[in-house]
């Protein structure tokens, strides 16, 4: 049996700044795994190791994700093994062609009836490509899975839903994408670090893959950086209660919050 | 000449910060307000393989470099300074004089359960009179029948009461001065060893740092780690390599420094403006930031020696003491930044500064990796 | 048509609706979730109204392909949908169909001859990229509130297609009172400043007496678990 989990290689937004002519600049950025994908490979884990079944790690993007640090970083998470398709095309890429692209490798991969996702991605952050992804594969998908059990084909499945939680059985194959608090990732021991340089690394080239063509095309026209809306940044010193409380009063009035 | 880490060295460097994030940073400021030994992190370092890093992985150890190890420990210490040393102690002072100079018999008994972390070490060396004079300790281990008779006090042992294994240095000769000692593998529990209160020390509190005693204490004739008369070299080749484990501790602390005094002169407004836009600030960052780097080149380069197996006693030696005094520099002036919210107890420099000092002091003094040093370069 | 609207379990499609209707042309729902629903958008001001109708032990995700075979029965310029989870499942099986492009970060729409021009927030928010699209666009944005009755209202075609394989089996709740923080008029955010979860009392009484929502940070609600993930 065979489960995959996507995940990404890329950078935090927090380390990139934008110009003010809108464009992103990354130099300072240093890639890295998608910061909640850990929970989304902790949880397959957990998953394929009570079914007995392989794990395999699967991303799409441009040049680098298939470079060693980015490979060996996955693998340390705990997958067997990891399929990478590295094209500098898919640099650009909307959310809509990633999934197909992904689509294809699930697919190509074959006999693959369950994919774990994480929530979104922590750059992008578009909670699209898992669903589409399902969507290309005309399988159902379940979004915000905080916990999962069983075998593909019969699987219970806990999902948060607006004011509560639910548990869905699902009988066939699908996509699930993982909550952020779906699990608490473990920290790989040095063993563990070591041992993913051996695993297997399968490079898929994208010209090889059966990709459903998209219907629509996007062009950026125009590109700019909003006014951010400068924090006022007042601390209050609390040493004096009520005076503090006469100078929180003071300044909300003062912005017109009171 | 290649100044780029290998991607496991990177590896290591993210999965152990992570680690000490989630394990070690949470309780780093309550083990030292409260003196606690954190008994709870042991178990974690591990189960992570953190314990026995460059000892091979058929012995129990990770079977990793020395560089990847210095930078665990290094990342370990940025969190909490008292878990690197106690890591350190462990790895680089206890384990390694079993692995390097144990008998088969040894390694089956101690070895594997030493570097995979399920037991812990400490290092017996330092007395009330013999501190860098080493050679000058008066504990004796007299020969009797299939056994020896232990007698003597140590001070300042790193893990104990809680170490399981100790290397006791003692001397066989007492006629030969530093010649006459000897190194043994003593356990916890044997009768006639006690060990005394923990000092309180001005930093690295979490850290358990107790006299220890032998009255008329029996071991066996088999707990003679190498041969007699020999310790005293194995003292001295075990500390060359432990220094270069307490460099990368002040590496640590160091970098722990340096990032909270970047943050809070980002933060801190005075004037209308953040501080960081103060030529002073700016210059204060800047030579901490040249520094640090520094420190670290020196730290890994004498790791990056152990690993080429070539010699590493003076590179150590300029590691250890050029780190441990740049740590105790970058933490000052990051209190300085910090100004007086520097001085209080919400803030992480205080205590950066009370870990940093020790660095210059233990695995040998500032004097002592000078004097190392000196010989080298005047041969 | 020339959008279709989404709709999983909840009727919250105000801003939808209007963001659809300034596009101009034929708009239609898609509904998967209880008739109620359904009746509710109905009478918000759409023009066509197509209701998945399931067992009650189904869930919406369960409607995808039928919502998707609807969709491309009658393919339109923009397919618009909200952020909840059902919702975006059922979008995603839509943009599978039709290949379309998703956005998910619209400040807003309008058309432009042959193409849709969206102006998109990326990499959460730190820039803006107006995008010109060719072909339909599937776009994520606010829900908004339960749209008040128009005059009139739009007939509503039953269609009950083969579900995917989803079946509920349990329901439960977490008993936060959840809440539209888009809605209100002023929000106090807390973090992780509070140092236990009684402090919350004083807050409470802070947005008592300012009439204003509590929000917080992620780990007061995911770790802490003192208050709902809606915050």
């Amino acid at each position: 049996m065979r489960i995959v989990v996507t995940y990404k290689w890329t950078c935090d937004p927090e380390e990139s700044t934008v110009r003010a002519d809108g464009t992103v600049d990354w130099s300072r950025a240093k890639p890295g795994l998608s910061t909640y994908d850990p929970v989304a490979i902790e949880l397959a884990r957990r998953l394929a190791d009570e079914a007995d079944a392989e794990l395999i790690g699967l991303t799409a993007g441009g040049k680098g994700v298939g470079a060693p640090i980015a490979t060996k970083t996955a693998l340390s998470r705990g997958l067997d093994r990891v399929v990478v398709i590295e094209d500098d095309s898919l640099r650009e890429a909307g959310r809509s062609e990633l999934a197909a692209v992904l689509a294809a490798a699930v697919r190509q991969i074959g006999d693959v009836t369950l994919v774990i996702t994480g929530d979104s991605s922590v750059d992008v952050a578009a909670k699209m490509v898992p669903t589409v992804l399902a969507g290309e594969l005309g399988w159902p998908a379940v979004a915000e899975v905080t916990a999962v059990a069983g075998q593909a084909g019969a699987l219970r499945v806990e999902r948060a839903i607006p004011g509560g939680a639910q548990v869905l059985e699902i009988s066939g194959p699908v996509v699930l994408a993982a909550s952020a608090d779906a699990a608490v990732p473990h920290v790989p021991g040095m063993k563990e670090l070591l041992a993913a340089g051996k695993k297997p690394v399968d490079l898929l080239a994208l010209s090889a893959l059966k990709v459903t063509p998209r219907n629509a095309a996007m062009t950026v026209t125009g590109r700019s950086r909003p006014e951010r809306k400068a924090r006022k940044g007042q601390l209050i010193d609390t040493a004096d209660p009520a005076a503090a409380a006469a100078e929180l009063v003071a300044a909300l009035r003062e912005v017109g919050a009171l | 000449m290649d100044f780029e880490l290998t991607d496991e060295q990177d590896l290591v460097r993210s999965t152990v910060r992570e680690f000490a994030a989630a394990e070690l940073a949470p309780i780093a400021g309550e083990i030292d307000r409260d003196h606690r030994f954190p008994h709870e992190t042991l178990p974690k370092l591990a189960e992570l393989n953190l314990m026995g890093m460059p000892y091979p992985d058929k012995l129990g150890g990770a079977g990793m470099d020395y560089v990847s190890y210095v930078i665990a420990v290094e990342e370990i210490s940025r969190a909490c300074a008292s878990t690197g040393i106690i890591l350190s102690a462990h790895t680089s002072l206890a384990t390694w004089p079993v692995y390097k100079f144990g008998t088969q018999a040894q390694h089956d008994k101690y070895l594997t359960d030493m570097a995979s972390g399920h037991r812990l070490g400490a290092f017996a060396l330092t007395e009330p009179a013999a501190g860098t004079d080493a050679g000058a300790g008066t504990a004796t281990a007299v020969p009797s029948g299939d056994e020896y008779i232990l007698n003597g006090s140590k001070i300042f042992i790193t893990n104990a009461p809680y170490a399981d294994v100790y290397i006791v240095f003692a001397k066989t000769d007492q006629e030969r001065g530093a010649r006459g000692m000897s190194a043994f593998i003593v356990e916890k529990g044997t009768p006639g060893f006690t060990v005394g209160e923990a000092e309180h020390k001005l930093g690295i509190r979490g850290s358990s740092t107790p006299p220890i005693y032998f009255a008329d204490c029996r071991i066996p004739q088999s707990a003679l780690l190498g041969e007699e008369g020999s310790g005293f070299k194995i003292a001295m080749q075990t500390l060359d390599g432990g220094r270069i484990g307490v460099a990368a501790q002040a590496l640590g602390i160091a970098q722990a420094a340096l990032d909270a005094s970047i943050a809070y002169a980002k933060e801190r407004v005075q004037f209308g403006k953040p501080i960081a836009t103060l030529q002073a600030i700016q210059w204060m960052i800047a030579d901490m930031a040249t520094e640090v780097d520094a420190a670290r080149l020196l730290v890994y380069r004498a790791a990056s020696c152990v690993d080429k197996n070539v010699p590493y006693s003076t590179e150590g030696a300029m590691a250890k003491l050029f780190a441990s005094e740049t740590a105790t520099r970058v933490a000052g002036k990051a209190i300085q930044i910090h100004g007086g919210y520097g001085y209080t107890e919400s803030y992480p420099v205080e205590r950066n500064y009370r870990d940093a000092k020790i660095t210059e002091l233990y695995e040998g003094t500032s004097e002592v990796q000078r004097m190392v040093i000196a010989r080298s370069s005047l041969r | 048509m020339n959008a279709w609207i989404v709709v999983a379990e909840q009727p919250t499609v105000g801003n939808l609706i209007e963001v659809a209707r300034s596009l101009g042309g034929p708009v239609g729902a898609v509904v998967a979730g209880p008739r109620s629903v359904a009746e509710t958008v109905a009478a918000g001001g759409v023009d066509r109204v197509v209701w998945c109708s399931t067992p009650d032990d189904v869930p919406a995700e369960a409607s995808a392909q039928a919502v998707a075979d609807t969709v491309a029965a009658d393919p339109p310029r923009v397919v618009l949908a909200g952020r909840n989870p059902a919702e975006r499942v059922l979008l995603g099986a839509v943009a599978a169909r039709l290949g379309a492009a998703v956005l998910t970060g619209a400040r807003s729409v309008s058309i432009d001859g042959e193409k849709t021009i969206v102006v998109n927030a990326v990499y959460g928010d730190i820039a803006e990229e107006t995008v010109a699209v060719s072909g339909p666009a599937a776009l994520l944005l606010d829900g908004g509130s339960v749209p008040p009755s128009a005059d009139g209202s739009a007939p509503i075609e039953e269609v009950s297609g083969t579900p995917l394989a989803l079946k509920v089996i349990e329901t439960s709740t977490h008993g936060f009172e959840e809440v539209d923080l888009n809605s209100a008029h002023r929000v106090i955010g807390v973090g992780r400043g509070l140092k236990a979860k009684e402090d919350l009392a004083a807050i409470e009484e802070l947005a008592d007496a300012v009439q204003a929502e509590i929000a917080c940070s992620r780990p007061v609600a995911e770790g802490l678990n003192w208050m709902g993930k809606d915050r």
